[in-house]
């Protein structure tokens, strides 16, 4: 198990792949049986990933900080700098998840439909959510 | 209207001044990322996504049957409360006052609706009775061969003659009853 993780390609592989498979699952199957078949919104899973990632990206600030507190950092001035990150890392992404879900509101809905828009409403939506997992698993080393 | 401008061309802005500071801080954090790591991200949530195509499109459970719900506005409690006893039971509802939206054509929409399910369920009530719209679905599924089935709702003193070809469903003295029966009655010619 231990070699599975430490594999280089785990984290840029794996981990898109389970989040994106999780998220729409998850979605699916919560869902009543009668209607339990794969809609296209299903696939407008941007907002989950970008919460994802900031919850991962705390999760291994934290963990890191605490290995600096207690001198186990293998690297502690590589530890050091990505702690200085931290602040404004989280401060554009959670300014860019204001601006996705405003986008989403103001374009990425049919007229008068509880039904989205293809090109705002999911695919941008999920762009975005994937170039923040990448630059989140690619934060973490 | 201008508050509403204002957030459509911020959201943008947001959108973009994020991007641009990511981005900044990954170069300057010097955390390379390289094509190569970047395609490999791509594929991962691309197979993410086909495997969850496939999966969820080979072991998802279909609807035993879809039924389409001509109503009286007037019976949209009834309306609801029969929907979550037909879904409960794996049945698929196309309820008529889920599909409109404002300058919608209710005849095409109720068409497509009709072409799309196996079974009519027609709420019968003394405001629905006489429902002119109600009979012309019922006439255009007629017209598809589509199985109706009328369901009363309450004690109806004089039932229309275009119902007396059916057998009926009564609902009106007890419902779960009743609901039970009306889901028994689909399921029967669907299985």
């Amino acid at each position: 198990m231990n070699e599975l993780l430490l594999n280089p390609y785990f984290k840029e592989f794996v981990i898109p792949l389970l989040a994106v498979f999780l998220t729409i699952g998850v979605k699916v199957v919560s869902r009543k049986d009668a209607y339990m078949g794969l809609e296209r919104e299903d696939f407008a899973i941007g907002f989950d990933l970008i919460v994802s990632s900031l919850i991962l990206l705390v999760t291994y600030s934290s963990k890191i900080a605490a290995d600096l507190h207690s001198g186990q950092a293998t690297n502690p001035e590589m530890c050091n700098e990505k702690l200085e990150y931290l602040p404004w890392i989280l401060f554009f992404s959670v300014f860019g998840l204001w601006g996705l879900s405003t986008m989403v509101r103001a374009f990425g809905w049919e007229n008068n439909q509880n039904k989205l828009r293809l090109w705002p409403g999911i695919v941008i939506p999920t762009a975005l959510g994937l170039f923040a997992l990448l630059l989140t698993v690619n934060f973490i080393e | 209207m201008a508050r509403r401008n204002f957030n459509k061309y911020a959201s943008i802005i947001a959108i973009i001044i994020s991007i641009t500071g990511l981005i900044f801080l990954t170069i300057k954090a010097d955390n390379h990322l390289s094509l190569s790591k970047i395609a490999i991200f791509i594929g991962g949530a691309a197979l993410g996504a086909l495997f969850s195509l496939i999966i969820f499109r080979l072991f998802s459970r279909n609807p035993k049957s879809t039924v389409f719900l001509i109503h009286n506005f007037q019976d949209k409690d009834v309306a609801d409360k029969i929907s979550l006893k037909l879904e409960d039971n794996q049945i698929k509802v196309i309820d008529e006052d889920d599909l409109y939206n404002y300058g919608d054509n209710i005849i095409k929409i109720n068409q497509k609706a009709i072409r799309n399910s196996d079974i009519i369920i027609w709420l019968l009530s003394n405001s629905s009775k006489n429902d002119k719209l109600i009979k012309q679905f019922i006439l255009e599924s007629k017209s598809h061969s589509k199985r109706i089935v009328p369901v009363i709702t309450e004690k109806i003193d004089h039932l229309p003659n275009s119902v007396t070809p059916y057998k009926m469903v009564d609902i009106s003295e007890n419902f779960d009853e009743g609901a039970q029966k009306l889901v028994d009655k689909i399921l029967e010619k669907s299985r």
